[in-house]
C-alpha cells in the first residue's frame, strides 16, 4: 500500500526536532506549549462537547419536528408528505364558526412547508403573527400526512387562542 | 494542567501543511460561488408577506424583518470575503467576518433551513481559528506542523456523519421505506432494482439492503475520520487503511446522492473535497500548494514594480470594478459587492508592509469583484431571482408587481426559457385599463 499519510515524513521531521516538544515525541515540532496549549485544549473540549450535545438534545429532549441542528438529513420524518390547512375565527364570526385561510395568499410557500412539517418555531410565530390582527380570535392548523411508506397518518390539529380571546 | 494524552496527540500531532492550506483555500473558493450562484436566487422570499422566523429567538428580537436586500447584501459581502480569502487576501479579521456574515445569512431566517449551511458555518469557524500561513520561504509546503483547528474540524466531520448514521437507524430507513420514497420522485434506483430482481433478490430485500447499506456507509466514513483525528501522523498502518476505506465509501456515498439528484445544493462537492483532503494522501495537496505558491510568487513578482502611480492605479481599478458591478448587477444590494471589496482592499493596504504589495492587493480585490459580477450576470441568478419573486407575488395576489418581476426575469432569461406565457396569463386576468 502506498504511503498515504504523514507517517514517514513525521518521523524524519521529528528526529531533527529536539526542542520544546521533546517530551512528547508524537507531537508536531511547533505544537504550542504552556498556558496556550491548555487554552487550546479547553477550547477544543468545549467545541467537541458542544458539537456532541447540540444534536443529542434532539434525542434526549422531546422528540419533535425540529431537526435543524440534529444532522438528520433525509430522515424518515422528512420523508413524510404533509398538507396543511388553516382556519381562523374572528370577533365578528358567530360562536363556533371559523373561516378558512388561504395560506398561499398570505405567506411565502416556504413557510407553508414549515407549517406542514409542524416546525415549532414557525408554528408559534405564525400564530402570534396572525394574532396581531385585531379581529382574529383563534387559529387552527390541520395537518394531513402520509408516512414514508405512503400510509395515511392520523390527522393532526393545533388550535391557538389569541390572548385577547374571551 | 494538560489534556488527556489522546487528545493532545490528536490536536497537536503533525499534519501536512498542504492539507490545511489547500482545504482552506478551496472551501473558501467553492463557498464564494455557492453563495452567488446557489443562494442569491432565493433572496426574493425574504420579507415576503411580512412574516419571518429567525433560527434563534434573540435574533428575531434584534433584527426586525429581513428583506431581500438584507439577505442579498449579506450573501454578496460574504462571497467577496470568501473569494478574497481563497486568493490569500484578508487575514484573520476577514476570516471571522466571513464566518459571522455567512452564519447570519442562514440564521436570519428559517426560510433557509438547510443543515449543510449550518455545517459550513462550523467549517468557517474552524478555518477562522487557523493561524495565518507562514511567509513564503519560511516553510516548504511539504512541512508538517501543528494544525489543531484542522484536526478539530476532522472531528466535527466525524460527528456529523455519526449523527447522520444514527438518524438512519430508525426503522423506516433500515427497512428501506425512505429509499422507496426517494426513488419515487425520479425512479433512479429502478435499474438496480431490476438487476437485483433478475438475480433473484426480492424487491423487499433490495430496499432492506439499501437502507442498511446507507447506515453502514455512514459508519465506515465515521471510522475513517476518527482514525485520522486520533492519529494525525498516520503512524499506525491501520489508520491509512481505515482512511482509505472511509475515502472510497465517502466518494461512493456522495456520488450516489448526486446520482439520485437529492436537493442538497453543493453539499456533496464540499463533502467530497473534505474527504479527498482529510482522508486521502497528502502528496497531491502538498504538490498543489507548491504550485499555488509558485504561481502566487510569479504574480507578485510581476506586480512588484511600484511605479509612482502603481498604488493609485490599483485603488482606481477596484473603484471602477465596484462601480461596474453595481451597474451590471440588477439585484437588491448589489453595491455590497463593491463596497465589501473596496473596504477589504483598504484594510489590506493599511496592513501591507511593502508599498509594492499594494498593486497585488488592488489586483486581487479587482479580480474578486470581477468574478462576483460574472457569477451574478452569467447564468441564471437574475432569471431565477425574478421568476421566484414573480411566482410568489402572483400567489399572494399582487399581479401588477408580479408583471414587473416577470418582465425582469424575461430580460435575463436564458435562451429558450422565459415567463412570457405567465405574463400573458396574468395580463388576461387584469382589467383592460391596467394591462
Amino acid at each position: 500500500m502506498p504511503e498515504w499519510g504523514e507517517r514517514g515524513q513525521a518521523v524524519d521531521s521529528m528526529s531533527t526536532e529536539t526542542s520544546k516538544n521533546s517530551r512528547h515525541p508524537e507531537l508536531a515540532h511547533d505544537a504550542p506549549e504552556g498556558p496556550r496549549r491548555q487554552r487550546i485544549v479547553l477550547l477544543s473540549l468545549a467545541v467537541l462537547v458542544a458539537q456532541l450535545l447540540v444534536p443529542a438534545s434532539y434525542y434526549i429532549g422531546e422528540r419533535d419536528a425540529d431537526e435543524r441542528f440534529a444532522w438528520r438529513m433525509f430522515s424518515n420524518r422528512r420523508a413524510e408528505t404533509c398538507k396543511v390547512q388553516a382556519t381562523e375565527r374572528r370577533a365578528t364570526d358567530p360562536a363556533g364558526a371559523s373561516r378558512p385561510l388561504r395560506l398561499s395568499g398570505l405567506i411565502h410557500r416556504a413557510w407553508i412547508h414549515g407549517l406542514s412539517r409542524r416546525r415549532p418555531g414557525i408554528v408559534d410565530k405564525f400564530f402570534s403573527w396572525r394574532c396581531e390582527e385585531p379581529e382574529v380570535r383563534s387559529i387552527t392548523l390541520i395537518r394531513r400526512c402520509r408516512s414514508a411508506t405512503g400510509e395515511p397518518m392520523p390527522p393532526d390539529e393545533i388550535e391557538h387562542r389569541c390572548e385577547r380571546a374571551p | 494542567m494538560t489534556g488527556p494524552a489522546w487528545l493532545e496527540r490528536a490536536l497537536f500531532g503533525p499534519v501536512a501543511r498542504g492539507r490545511v492550506q489547500v482545504l482552506e483555500r478551496l472551501v473558501y473558493a467553492l463557498l464564494a460561488f455557492d453563495l452567488w450562484v446557489e443562494m442569491a436566487p432565493h433572496g426574493s422570499r425574504y420579507g415576503a408577506g411580512g412574516l419571518n422566523v429567525a433560527h434563534f429567538g434573540w435574533l428575531d428580537a434584534i433584527q426586525g424583518l429581513p428583506s431581500a436586500g438584507t439577505y442579498l447584501g449579506v450573501v454578496f459581502a460574504s462571497g467577496v470575503l470568501c473569494l478574497a480569502l481563497a486568493f490569500g487576501l484578508g487575514g484573520r479579521l476577514a476570516r471571522w467576518a466571513a464566518f459571522v456574515l455567512y452564519t447570519y445569512s442562514w440564521a436570519m431566517s428559517q426560510l433557509d433551513s438547510y443543515q449543510h449551511h449550518v455545517f459550513l458555518s462550523i467549517v468557517l469557524f474552524h478555518t477562522a481559528l487557523i493561524d495565518d500561513p507562514p511567509e513564503a520561504g519560511r516553510a516548504s509546503p511539504a512541512d508538517l506542523g501543528c494544525a489543531w483547528p484542522y484536526q478539530l474540524l476532522v472531528a466535527a466531520v466525524a460527528v456529523v456523519y455519526a449523527y447522520t448514521g444514527l438518524s438512519k437507524t430508525e426503522e423506516a430507513w433500515l427497512m428501506g421505506d425512505v429509499l422507496v420514497r426517494i426513488n419515487a420522485s425520479g425512479g433512479k434506483l429502478e435499474p438496480f432494482l431490476a438487476w437485483a430482481q433478475s438475480a433473484g433478490v426480492s424487491a423487499e430485500r433490495f430496499w432492506w439492503l439499501g437502507g442498511h447499506s446507507v447506515v453502514l456507509a455512514q459508519w465506515i466514513i465515521v471510522v475513517g475520520y476518527l482514525a485520522v483525528f486520533l492519529d494525525p501522523a498516520r503512524r499506525w498502518r491501520a489508520t491509512s487503511w481505515l482512511a482509505l476505506c472511509g475515502l472510497v465509501t465517502a466518494l461512493a456515498f456522495h456520488a450516489g446522492a448526486e446520482y439520485l439528484e437529492l436537493r442538497v445544493g453543493w453539499f456533496s462537492y464540499y463533502m467530497v473535497l473534505l474527504a479527498l483532503i482529510m482522508l486521502g494522501p497528502a502528496a497531491p495537496w502538498s504538490g498543489l500548494l507548491r504550485l499555488g505558491r509558485s504561481l502566487d510568487a510569479s504574480v507578485r513578482d510581476l506586480l512588484d514594480r511600484p511605479g509612482r502611480w502603481a498604488s493609485w492605479v490599483a485603488l482606481a481599478s477596484v473603484a471602477v470594478a465596484a462601480w461596474s458591478c453595481s451597474e451590471l448587477v440588477d439585484l437588491p444590494s448589489s453595491a455590497a459587492v463593491g463596497v465589501t471589496g473596496a473596504l477589504l482592499v483598504l484594510y489590506a493596504s493599511s496592513r501591507a508592509r511593502a508599498r509594492a504589495s499594494l498593486l497585488w492587493i488592488g489586483a486581487t480585490g479587482t479580480a474578486v469583484i470581477v468574478f462576483a459580477t460574472l457569477s451574478l450576470t452569467h447564468g441564471t441568478v437574475h432569471y431565477d431571482f425574478y421568476r421566484f419573486l414573480g411566482g410568489d407575488l402572483v400567489r399572494r395576489g399582487h399581479p401588477i408587481e408580479a408583471l414587473d418581476a416577470y418582465g425582469l426575469a424575461n430580460t435575463w432569461a436564458p435562451e429558450g426559457e422565459g415567463r412570457q406565457a405567465k405574463v400573458r396569463k396574468i395580463q388576461s386576468r387584469l382589467p383592460v385599463e391596467v394591462r
